[in-house]
């Protein structure tokens, strides 16, 4: 069982890039039947502002931008890293991955490794975990990029997923530390669920043509192709339920925790509606757990707790007991628990084209 | 929870303003969209300790039938 403690290690820095483009769901209106429905989408989901990417930029632009403002902050340089792991469902290239891609273009060292994963919502803890592994084994220091650029897969009239998704890169810095306080990591896989989210069309079983790109209106009235990214929400929303509650309640019990030990419970921003379906299912105090992220710039996928905490925990993240959770495509899940540190927390930043 | 309490439960999920009764057929309540859906399985799972997914809910035809499986 994926049921970890760690010693010595410690996240020291996090950073969070958001998409350029500021979208709000009033100037959508025209898609919504009536005033009435949107107003309880608002209140309810939460759809206020997104902020997403141009068609020319991409997942890897924004890591880049989030890693050199790291750099500038904490005068950490690519020679202090012995491994980069970067995970996105959005990558520039199939081949190679964005790891190797940031590797060259920092000019990281040959013993500083890359490597590459793939994973949607639940990818910040599955990286940390990664990364908590190598800093035991060998690494002193990690750099671990989190981002998706999923607007780019979902078509605008797709009304069920355009207003939910927005597109961030981040890069946080976990190290080794003999001072760091004992980490506890559970995580979960589910793969009988691995078609409620996924992109048919596009990939080597069923290859991009002329079919996978038309346009088709569903049950519901929503656009999609083929290649876009599609979500079966019920069942997601099933899936999150049944499932996020007991993993919560799993690591409190390993790490000799209660609820009220806890400063903050970081949940994955899919949406308001669902961050306080779990915290209410758990009788969570409102004020232990963030939920403005999502209204701000939409569900940011593997981004979103790192963005949640540089947006709404800036200046209140160090010397605190946290619990993070992600959860999403795989299905996969997994929560850790943290007692943070001297945590250098970037406020957000929006994407600046260079040049 | 009695049957009024449950009802007055499930028109703060609906956020209607329409009457509901334990008769009332869920297909006709025009909030009765999967933002509903998703609200009232959080709503019978937790309050009545029961593991129902989002299909099960879509089962439902009536009020009553809710209350009948959350035994109000």
């Amino acid at each position: 069982m994926a049921k970890v403690k760690f010693n010595n290690v410690k996240i020291s820095a996090l950073s969070a890039v958001v998409g350029d483009i500021c979208i709000n769901i009033d100037d959508e209106k025209q898609y919504y039947a009536t005033e009435k429905q949107l107003l309880r989408l608002k209140k309810s989901i939460g759809f206020n502002t997104r902020y997403v990417v141009n068609k020319d930029v991409t997942t890897y632009d924004l890591c880049l931008q989030a890693i050199k403002e790291l750099f500038n902050k904490t005068g950490l340089t690519s020679d202090d890293f012995d491994a980069i792991i970067s995970i996105t469902q959005t990558p520039d290239y199939k081949m190679p991955g964005n790891a190797h891609l940031i590797h060259g273009e920092l000019g990281f060292k040959k013993d500083c490794i890359a490597i590459d994963l793939e994973l949607g919502c639940s990818s910040f803890i599955y990286g940390l975990f990664q990364a908590f592994m190598l800093c035991e084994k060998f690494a002193k220091r990690v750099l671990l990029l989190n981002g998706d650029t999923l607007s780019k897969i979902i078509n605008i009239k797709n009304r069920a997923d355009a207003p939910i998704f927005g597109d961030c890169g981040c890069a946080t810095v976990i190290e080794r530390d003999e001072k760091a306080s004992d980490s506890y990591f559970i995580l979960k896989s589910d793969g009988s669920g691995s078609k409620l989210m996924y992109q048919k069309a596009g990939g080597f079983r069923n290859p991009s043509n002329e079919e996978t790109k038309k346009e088709k209106i569903n049950e519901l009235g929503n656009t999609y192709c083929d290649e876009d990214f599609y979500m079966s929400g019920g069942d997601v929303f099933t899936f999150t339920l049944t499932e996020q509650p007991p993993i919560l309640k799993e690591l409190l019990e390993f790490s000799h925790n209660s609820i009220d030990d806890i400063d903050y419970f970081i949940f994955h921003q899919a949406n308001k509606f669902i961050v306080e379906s779990i915290a209410n299912n758990l009788n969570l105090p409102i004020g232990k757990v963030p939920v403005s992220n999502f209204s701000k710039y939409g569900n940011q996928s593997g981004a979103s707790i790192i963005s949640a905490i540089c947006s709404e925990l800036q200046n209140n993240f160090s010397d605190k007991e946290v619990i993070l959770q992600g959860f999403g495509i795989g299905l996969s899940w997994g929560a850790c628990y943290l007692k943070t540190n001297q945590v250098t927390v970037l406020p957000i930043q929006i994407y600046k084209k260079e040049g | 929870m009695d049957k009024t309490e449950f009802i007055k439960k499930f028109v703060d999920i609906l956020q209607t303003e329409s009457n509901i009764t334990s008769e009332t057929k869920l297909e006709d309540i025009e909030e009765w969209d999967s933002l509903s859906k998703m609200g009232t399985l959080a709503f019978l799972n937790k309050d009545f300790n029961l593991n129902l997914t989002f299909g099960d809910i879509e089962k439902f035809n009536t009020v009553n039938d809710m209350m009948n499986k959350a035994g109000v």
